[in-house]
């Protein structure tokens, strides 16, 4: 056994919890070793000494003043009852100004969601007023043909700005040139 | 024998969280001197250990329902406690308050007027009493703890193990290191 094995058995050998054969070998230590002995007998001594260290006591007025306390928490709404009774009230798990929150955010949602989608046809088909008007005009042999109302291309043409003249293809001749995938 | 010692902590606590207030003041007189001693001992103020005592007993009377009858109460009370004055501690170093901790073992020395030294045992006694109180301060936060509980409270390892939620051997091995350390640190009062 050396030092630092004797001072890590001090506190069992005091309160006899070593086994005897480790209590023997820890006593012919401070036989060897007088100064050993020493130590032992005053960390004894200052264990007694600190288990007759005096009792500090309350002063008078403690047990008045802890009721006090203890009256006002009583009155008090702790936290622990504030969270208990909006646990209880909640609506899918959102206390209510959660909840009403949450409500708005959705509807606002919605409302700016409708207004980003444009409008649809009898037909259902979502495409935007310019592309319907251009397939409105794609030719098909069963259908008639387009600008048949010459009157009304003519008034066109009057109020244009015809640059190229005569030489101006007028709408509803290309109807020999044009093939279209429908076209058979 | 009085009726009102026939109850253990334990039946005391259970008739407070059954509604007894009776019962409450009862838990209050048994404990609030050994609570007083040792977080005295451990903080080395008079007042704001009474504060923290204070504080226990309200913690005790507010969160009676958080005890379950799985650990003593003396441990459960001694844990609250224990925890709030750590905690005072730690705010007391922040404020970077000068305390006797951070004295060496000259100040010691000259705080004591030699005219004590030679005035009877009563004296003597209060001498070694403030020697021994400064050395307990002088000990890291780990050690401090244990000790008191077991050489002032005399608490059990096991107890002491479960208040400071640490395995029973560091706290055996804790124990006798402090006692150690205190040893040496008192060396000069046999």
């Amino acid at each position: 056994m050396n030092r630092y094995q004797f001072e890590d058995l001090i506190s069992d050998y005091i309160e006899n919890k070593l086994p005897i054969a480790k209590r023997k070998e820890f006593e012919a230590f401070m036989e060897a070793n007088p100064e050993a002995k020493d130590q032992l007998e005053s960390i004894r001594s200052l264990m007694k000494s600190m288990k007759k260290l005096p009792e500090v006591k309350t002063s008078d007025g403690f047990t008045a003043k802890l009721m006090k306390r203890v009256e006002f928490e009583k009155n008090r709404p702790s936290a622990k009852k504030y969270v208990t009774s909006t646990v209880g009230k909640t609506y899918f798990g959102f206390t209510p100004v959660y909840a009403t929150v949450m409500t708005a955010l959705v509807i606002a949602f919605v409302v700016v969601g409708m207004q980003l989608v444009p409008k649809t046809n009898n037909n259902s088909t979502v495409l935007p007023t310019s592309i319907t008007a251009e397939t409105s005009i794609i030719p098909n042999s069963s259908s008639p043909k387009p600008y048949q109302n010459d009157d009304i291309m003519l008034a066109e043409d009057n109020d244009s700005t015809d640059v190229d003249g005569p030489a101006r293809v007028k709408s509803g001749q290309f109807d020999d040139k044009i093939k279209l995938v429908g076209n058979k | 024998m009085d009726k009102e010692f026939v109850y253990t902590d334990e039946e005391l606590i259970a008739r407070f969280q059954n509604g007894d207030e009776q019962a409450y003041v009862e838990l209050v007189n048994r404990y609030r001197d050994r609570l007083m001693t040792f977080v005295y001992r451990f903080v080395n103020d008079e007042v704001i250990a009474e504060d923290i005592v204070q504080d226990t007993l309200v913690k005790l009377y507010t969160h009676k329902d958080y005890y379950r009858n799985i650990a003593k109460f003396s441990t459960w009370i001694y844990t609250i406690a224990g925890n709030l004055a750590k905690t005072e501690l730690r705010k007391k170093k922040r404020r970077k308050v000068t305390n006797l901790s951070d004295m060496g073992s000259e100040d010691w020395e000259y705080q004591i007027p030699a005219v004590e030294r030679d005035t009877g045992e009563i004296v003597q006694g209060q001498f070694a009493e403030r020697q021994i109180q400064k050395a307990i301060q002088s000990l890291p936060l780990h050690f401090r703890t244990v000790v008191i509980l077991r050489d002032i409270q005399e608490l059990s390892y096991e107890e002491i193990s479960k208040i400071v939620e640490v395995p029973l051997g560091t706290v055996k091995s804790r124990i006798n290191r402090a006692r150690l350390q205190l040893q040496e640190m008192l060396k000069e009062l046999r």
